[in-house]
């Protein structure tokens, strides 16, 4: 119904239909897939100046996938809501773009509004989506950390220990990171958590045997 | 019922299936099974099923009727439970999906439980993906754990509270009381995620910019420990304390900076030591560096600063790694408007960058070489950038052409260098430069007068070696037409002219014709080519010849074209060379769009661009009178015709199309008077049926000269809103000889399409 300027990639192609105008739903930007809450339309309708300074654009890393070299997914952690489609669509990107850069290439590129980061770490790749604003190679950095906290509680890891624990991946996962941003510098903190969050995992007769609700 | 199996043990089934077809068969049947263990309210094993469900939706499986089932194990006491829900919650339950919401008095409960890895669970789902609702519910409870002491809780709490105040902008007063002492804190974990709150919080409301202002010193001051204490075995990551900590605080710093002087001036000093003193052997030192470069462009620096700042982003370019020297360009970029002078002096090192192997580094390069051109530069500039042309992938090509043309537009130092330049991008690239970039070459020759030689000369030669490039085909085509003369006679003095004769450009025009590698408008333009030299050649029967063959041409085009060109050598011959005479040299409409909308009289009407048909009337023919009626012919498709003859008074109506509206006939009558004398006071008058409306504007003069020497015109507008036939009552007044004639007459022979 309505055109308004996206400021994230500032195309104008933020679209705000009659749900979105009364509150009731996100708008999303049809070129970098902004999700835009009702109450920043509101603003946005009243004038449109506002939103430059007021609303500029949310995350640091918009997505994190980790695949393989054939391809198959071994994590995938989103950091905006999008539909399972615009997802698929997504990784059927990410996987077209990266599986086929030829090794000595820069670990960066360009895609449609985000900049890719990706590096290969044996036979996976780690692939992150970051803001036009981010610095790529902190980015780097981050994934670099991750593949070491995940390397420090699995020892020595692999992929399979990746396919074989993928609830243990996304726990870690959620210890360094949060929102698309880095929760916690220490590369010790981490795993200690991760630790002591391991204890209160219930063995199995404790699990009989206590109550559910 | 017997136990579901584990999750291992699924996993290790699927991943022995060897075709799709069979894994789809596995995870068939586990979901079937998972259903019913759902279906039987199973306690136990209710985890178990969703972290296998997990797995298969990882695989891309549906896993929808799942959701539910998160939501109870969310509820659960047991941890385990807790931990798979909430991950389940995350990976499925995300906010379009209606059941989103019952999750927030869970998310609730949990805020508050004993445990500080459920509180931990709860705070990274609702700060992962909570919807704008249940952070309106759940914002006190964040902000409550904003202020609790435990580092783990309250540094989770303050990430929660960045997503808050993305989704609801409004609450973000609510947190400010909590943020007064979080940069005190000695956990860098808090402090980290204090840093990215408060920069939220000041990049969202210039008020809270302006509040937290006076945090400078403070960041200052915990910058300056990260870079100046020891060795932390913790933070440590390649010699550098905590790289995270000191980017997110470069970042807020160029916030704060931004456009105000007193801080600016009090960061000054760290930025120096930071550019200064960072190791830049390792990726983690280069980030730091380059966030400092970032700052230090975006605040107000002093001049030495940014001085320090590009030249810290050249020697990034001549980095060894890839990566760093693909950021530099990137930012290089983003400073070349501001600080142009200082990125010149790296340009050579930028156009090296154009020969690098990486795709990514190539197209930066670009870009940034493209900005960089100027009038002292240009000819340097455009070697370099024309080799690349040669040698890039095509992906590159469109884009670097369009580059080229702008800035050769802009800078070109002669027009001749301007003529060779396009020329030899049209032959490199021609099949990706732009559509207007040929009527924008032809008008940039016709007005190089002194270069047309020189000009069509090029074009014949590179027309005798490649004739596949359309655009540069078009464009020669065009000019040997026009300028076929001067080929032939070999007046070129820029260069060594070539002996040409006339049948052998002849020839040429006729290959591009019968060649399979032109395109019809290709065709086209080679044609109407073949028929101006007609009157620059002197072989006029061989070109005659070919115009008559194409006269039964299937191209409907060209076949229109050929006939009209025989028309003119058969019963227009006389006017065939004021027709096809040199073109006039062209005003310029706009360089990007397509035609201008002029203003005349208050009407709008389309500005005249250059026709590809046939060339504009020009004022010599006009004064031949009856035939110019056939030209207009040709060119508007509505047939002229004459409302009155007698007593060697004759008018001629002739119509137009030009008006938007579809139910106005613009009628201009001519007047003409083939007596020996002139007729005076001559007034012509109209009428039309009462469904109709007329306006009859100003006639051009009111004495119609004797013996055909001129018309008086005259424009009739009729309105025709029920499109009925058209017809009309003309009155004429004249004085012929001293004695006044009137005359009454109907004028029923309206063509068709001047009233359909």
């Amino acid at each position: 119904m309505w055109l308004l300027n996206c400021c994230s990639c500032n195309s104008d192609r933020l679209h705000i239909n009659q749900l979105c105008a009364s509150s009731r739903h996100n708008a999303r930007c049809a070129s970098c897939l902004l999700s835009v809450p009702p109450a920043v339309i509101m603003h946005l309708m009243q004038d449109k100046k506002v939103l430059k300074c007021f609303f500029f654009c949310p995350l640091q890393i918009r997505f994190l996938l980790l695949f393989s070299r054939q391809g198959k997914v071994r994590l995938q952690k989103w950091f905006t809501p999008l539909t399972d489609r615009e997802k698929k669509k997504v990784i059927r990107d990410m996987i077209m773009l990266v599986l086929p850069r030829p090794p000595r290439s820069s670990n960066f590129l360009q895609w449609r509004d985000l900049k890719i980061v990706y590096k290969r770490y044996a036979s996976l790749y780690f692939c992150a989506g970051l803001e036009q604003r981010d610095n790529e190679l902190l980015a780097l950095e981050v994934l670099h950390r991750y593949v070491e906290l995940l390397d420090k509680y699995f020892g020595n890891v692999c992929e399979l220990d990746i396919i074989f624990n993928f609830e243990k991946a996304y726990f870690i996962l959620d210890e360094f990171l949060m929102g698309g941003e880095v929760l916690e510098t220490s590369k010790f903190a981490v795993g200690a958590t991760m630790e002591e969050a391991d204890t209160l995992q219930e063995t199995m007769e404790e699990y009989m045997s206590k109550p559910a609700y | 019922m017997p136990a579901p199996i584990r999750l291992r043990e699924l996993i290790r089934t699927i991943r022995t299936a060897r075709t799709q077809a069979e894994e789809r068969e596995m995870i068939q049947k586990e979901c079937a099974a998972i259903r019913s263990s759902f279906r039987e309210e199973d306690n136990t094993y209710r985890c178990r099923n969703v972290a296998k469900l997990l797995y298969m939706h990882m695989l891309g499986y549906p896993a929808h009727f799942g959701q539910l089932e998160c939501l109870k194990l969310i509820a659960s006491q047991k941890f385990t439970d807790k931990r798979i829900g909430y991950l389940g919650a995350m990976l499925l339950l995300d906010e379009r999906q209606d059941v989103h919401l019952l999750m927030t008095n869970c998310i609730k409960n949990d805020l508050n439980h004993s445990t500080q890895y459920v509180q931990g669970l709860a705070l990274c789902t609702l700060g992962c993906m909570g919807s704008s609702e249940m952070c309106r519910d759940l914002a006190g409870e964040v902000e409550k754990l904003l202020k609790t002491s435990n580092s783990y809780l309250r540094k989770k709490a303050a990430l929660c509270a960045v997503h808050v105040i993305r989704k609801v902008p409004e609450l973000m007063e609510m947190f400010l009381p909590a943020t007064k002492n979080l940069l005190s804190e000695k956990n860098h974990g808090v402090l980290h995620t204090s840093v990215v709150l408060l920069t939220e919080m000041c990049e969202r409301s210039p008020d809270m910019l302006a509040h937290f202002r006076k945090l400078v010193p403070q960041l200052v001051r915990i910058l300056k420990n990260l870079i100046m204490s020891g060795y932390s075995p913790e933070h440590d990551v390649s010699g550098i304390s905590d790289p995270f900590l000191q980017v997110r605080i470069l970042r807020l710093l160029r916030i704060l900076g931004k456009s105000d002087d007193d801080s600016s001036e009090a960061m000054n000093d760290i930025l120096a030591q930071v550019a200064t003193n960072t190791e830049t052997s390792k990726n983690v030192g280069n980030a730091i560096l380059y966030e400092t470069v970032l700052t230090i462009m975006d605040i107000k620096s002093e001049s030495g600063l940014r001085v320090l700042a590009i030249n810290i982003l050249g020697r990034f370019l001549l980095n060894n790694d890839k990566n760093i020297r693909y950021v530099a360009l990137t930012s290089l970029l983003k400073t070349v408007q501001t600080d142009h002078n200082a990125v010149q002096r790296h340009r050579s090192t930028i156009v090296d960058c154009l020969k690098d192997l990486d795709v990514s580094i190539k197209r930066r390069a670009m870009e940034l070489s493209f900005a960089l051109v100027n009038g002292n530069n240009i000819r340097g500039m455009m070697k370099e950038l024309l080799y690349f042309l040669d040698s890039c992938d095509p992906e590159f090509k469109a884009d670097c052409a369009s580059g080229v043309f702008l800035a050769a537009e802009k800078y070109a130092p002669s027009k001749r260098w301007h003529i060779d330049t396009i020329m030899r991008v049209l032959t490199t690239a021609g099949s990706y430069v732009r559509d207007d970039s040929v009527p924008n070459l032809i008008q940039l020759i016709t007005n190089s007068v002194e270069m047309h030689a020189y000009t069509v000369q090029r074009l014949y030669k590179a027309l005798l070696d490649d004739i596949s490039q359309q655009p540069l085909v078009q464009v020669a085509s065009w000019c040997i037409g026009e300028y076929g003369d001067l080929l032939v006679s070999g007046q070129c003095e820029e260069e060594e002219p070539i002996q040409v004769t006339e049948d052998e450009v002849l020839d040429v025009l006729e290959g591009l014709l019968v060649s399979n590698l032109s395109t019809p408008v290709t065709r086209g333009y080679a044609l109407t080519a073949i028929m101006k030299l007609s009157t620059r050649f002197s072989s006029v029967n061989r070109i005659k010849k070919v115009v008559s063959i194409y006269g039964s041409s299937i191209d409907v085009e060209l076949q229109q074209r050929a006939v009209e060109y025989n028309a003119l050598f058969k019963k227009y011959d006389h006017m065939r060379p004021a027709l096809l005479e040199r073109m006039p040299i062209m005003e310029k409409t706009a360089t990007n769009g397509p035609t201008e909308i002029v203003q005349t009289n208050g009407e709008t009407e389309p500005s005249v661009v250059e026709s590809k048909h046939l060339p504009p009337v020009t004022h010599s023919c006009i004064s031949q009178s009856f035939d110019y009626l056939l030209l207009l012919t040709l060119c508007l498709g509505i047939p002229p015709m004459t409302a009155y003859n007698k007593n060697g008074l004759k008018i001629d109506f002739t119509f137009e199309r030009a008006n938007p509206n579809p139910n106005i006939a613009v009628i201009t009558i001519h007047a003409s008077n083939s007596t020996e004398a002139d007729m005076t006071d001559f007034v012509f008058q109209a009428a039309v049926p009462k469904t109709f409306q007329l306006q009859l504007l100003s006639p051009s003069s009111n004495v119609v000269p004797a013996l055909n020497q001129g018309t008086v015109t005259q424009v009739i507008r009729v309105l025709n809103p029920q499109k009925q036939q058209l017809r009309m009552r003309i009155k004429l007044t004249y004085t012929l000889k001293g004695s006044a004639v009137q005359d009454l007459a109907e004028v029923n022979n309206f063509p068709p399409q001047s009233w359909q």
